[in-house]
């Protein structure tokens, strides 16, 4: 994409907009001198002006049922069977697990779908009311027959993948999932992969990372890691909430449920700490699955310790996690490239969690280290991988108990 | 932040919000409207910013939810004018890459703009529109794939 020609052929700020946003700025410049009262009042009148009106949900509609023998019965024969397994193997390749052994009890491909119109979005419009609003006006679809075909579902205690194929009807949109609801009441931030935009097949990946939420009547609860941990118990019903555009337009979501009941267990590991001169590290929360590490990395300091590392220049900004060859663990939760090179912020209270994917080539311990940036490249992009970031001695946490 | 330095902020990126504002709605007049709303809530709830760092993100993010509102409201009025809400008006003179935009999605104009034009990398885009990572490469690179077509279907023409 040529950023010359975006430069060249997007519209022009006109003067009007330039002469809206210097309004606006010397409005408030004036309230400040007005007072408060007045300001209040104002700001009352503003909100008035722009709060959402209440507005009445969408419809429940049918439901029907579908069973995945029903797809084979659309596809038939041994063709369709032999192009399933060939979609087996390129979910297995897109998460990076084709090399893995003994995963297979982590892999579901005996799914029931059943299909719902409408029905969770207009509960997340309270989610973050202003944004999502527009949301609700959608056209309908011409039926509900089911955008997608949930061909597999991977799930090791831990980390959630499904594998979908769009439908003749699905095929009429673009499709998008960005959340998925856990046992009905949990929702969760999905990471939507598609394969290079051909719609050929998705990947939707639960990101436990940013955290699940719960709802109760009216607001929405933020949920830690542990919690997370037990609601993922199998077996467990997950929704995925289907979005469809077409032609600059939104349409009807699509709600699709399935249970998940594989037989992979979350594996708690013992806290370890390292005691080094300036600091200590504790890494804590520790679980692993199949293939998936997650926890939680805290750097603790005497008031002594705290002062030289404040009065110091590299500060601390994450994590790199390598095999004991030095070959770095890039991969997260997510199925899509990790990018390396990142605007780096200041962990301030220094801590963090992580969730990495475990190579399959790692043993039974994997090298933790500190990054740091020097404090004169504040506000530049930062590589997390490159070594020469590091922030004092490795790490050696082990993976296995003894 | 104090109010000064926060106006200050806002003048000195005033091509930028117009940029974004212009992604996802059509009118200039629309977009001068979501700029004043957005700059007077910004004003409004700056003692919530909790990192001077992230005032741009942050009012970007507000701008957008504003533009959404906007979007919404013309969306109800275009629904008894077909199409009117996503087309760009004959009269107006854009060059084919804007025109070639404004034919895709609101989701995927607003994306492509926040990384191609403005320069945003994929975490700042993920925080700004309140949606993960993955969803942001996605949206890039299936909107990327949506305007290289409409672009050779117009170049054809």
């Amino acid at each position: 994409m040529n950023k010359k020609r975006w430069e060249q052929e997007y519209p022009k700020m006109p003067s009007a907009f330039h002469l809206a946003v210097q309004e606006a700025v010397e409005r408030q410049g004036n309230r400040e001198k007005q007072g408060s009262a007045a300001e209040q009042k104002c700001a009352a009148e503003q909100e008035s002006i722009v709060k959402p009106g209440n507005r009445k949900h969408g419809k429940r509609s049918r439901r029907f049922y579908l069973f995945a023998a029903a797809a084979v019965l659309l596809f038939g024969g041994i063709t369709a069977i032999a192009g399933v397994a060939g979609k087996k193997v390129i979910f297995r390749e897109e998460l990076e697990l084709e090399n893995y052994e003994n995963l297979e009890e982590a892999f579901q491909s005996d799914i029931s779908v059943k299909v719902e119109e409408d029905v969770r979005l207009p509960k997340q419009a309270y989610t973050d009311k202003e944004y999502r609003e527009w949301l609700t006006s959608w056209e309908k679809r011409e039926n509900n027959l089911p955008l997608l075909d949930i061909r597999e579902v991977m799930f090791d205690g831990m980390r959630l993948s499904v594998y979908a194929v769009p439908t003749q009807e699905g095929k009429k949109y673009s499709l998008e999932v960005l959340e998925m609801y856990i046992n009905g009441v949990y929702k969760a931030p999905v990471d939507c992969f598609d394969n290079a935009g051909e719609q050929d097949y998705y990947i939707f990946t639960l990101d436990d990372v940013n955290g699940f939420t719960a709802e109760d009547d009216k607001n929405l609860q933020n949920l830690q890691m542990q919690t997370q941990d037990a609601i993922l118990q199998t077996p467990f019903e997950v929704t995925l909430c289907v979005r469809a555009y077409a032609s600059g337009k939104r349409y009807e979501n699509q709600d699709l449920t399935f249970t998940v009941s594989t037989d992979a267990q979350l594996k708690p590991l013992a806290d370890q700490e390292f005691v080094f001169s300036d600091y200590t590290v504790k890494v804590t929360e520790l679980q692993r699955s199949m293939t998936s590490l997650k926890g939680k990395v805290s750097v603790e300091m005497t008031e002594e310790q705290k002062e030289a590392y404040e009065k110091g220049e590299r500060k601390l900004c994450g994590l790199l996690f390598t095999n004991k060859d030095g070959t770095a663990w890039k991969r997260g939760l997510s199925v899509s490239e990790e990018e390396a090179r990142q605007s780096h912020y200041n962990a301030g209270n220094l801590q963090w969690y992580f969730h990495k994917q475990i190579p399959e080539d790692a043993g039974d311990t994997v090298m933790l280290y500190l990054m740091a940036y020097e404090k004169t490249a504040e506000g530049e992009k930062f590589d997390f991988f490159d070594m020469g970031n590091c922030f004092g001695e490795g790490m050696e946490v082990k993976l296995k108990e003894d | 932040m104090d109010k000064n330095t926060f106006g200050k902020l806002v003048l000195d990126n005033e091509v930028q919000l117009y940029r974004i504002a212009k992604a996802i709605l059509k009118r200039d007049e629309d977009c001068a409207d979501a700029a004043q709303e957005a700059i007077t809530r910004a004003f409004e709830k700056l003692h919530t910013l909790k990192q001077d760092a992230y005032a741009k993100t942050w009012l970007i993010r507000i701008l957008i939810r504003e533009c959404y509102r906007i979007l919404e409201q013309r969306s109800k009025e275009a629904a008894f004018q077909e199409n009117q809400s996503v087309q760009v008006s004959e009269s107006e003179d854009y060059g084919s890459l804007y025109q070639a935009l404004a034919a895709l999605e609101p989701e995927f104009r607003i994306t492509l703009v926040l990384y191609y034009l403005e320069g945003f990398q994929i975490q700042e885009i993920s925080a700004m529109l309140e949606i993960p990572e993955g969803t942001v490469k996605s949206r890039l690179h299936r909107g990327r794939k949506k305007l290289k077509k409409l672009l050779s279907e117009e170049e054809r023409q």
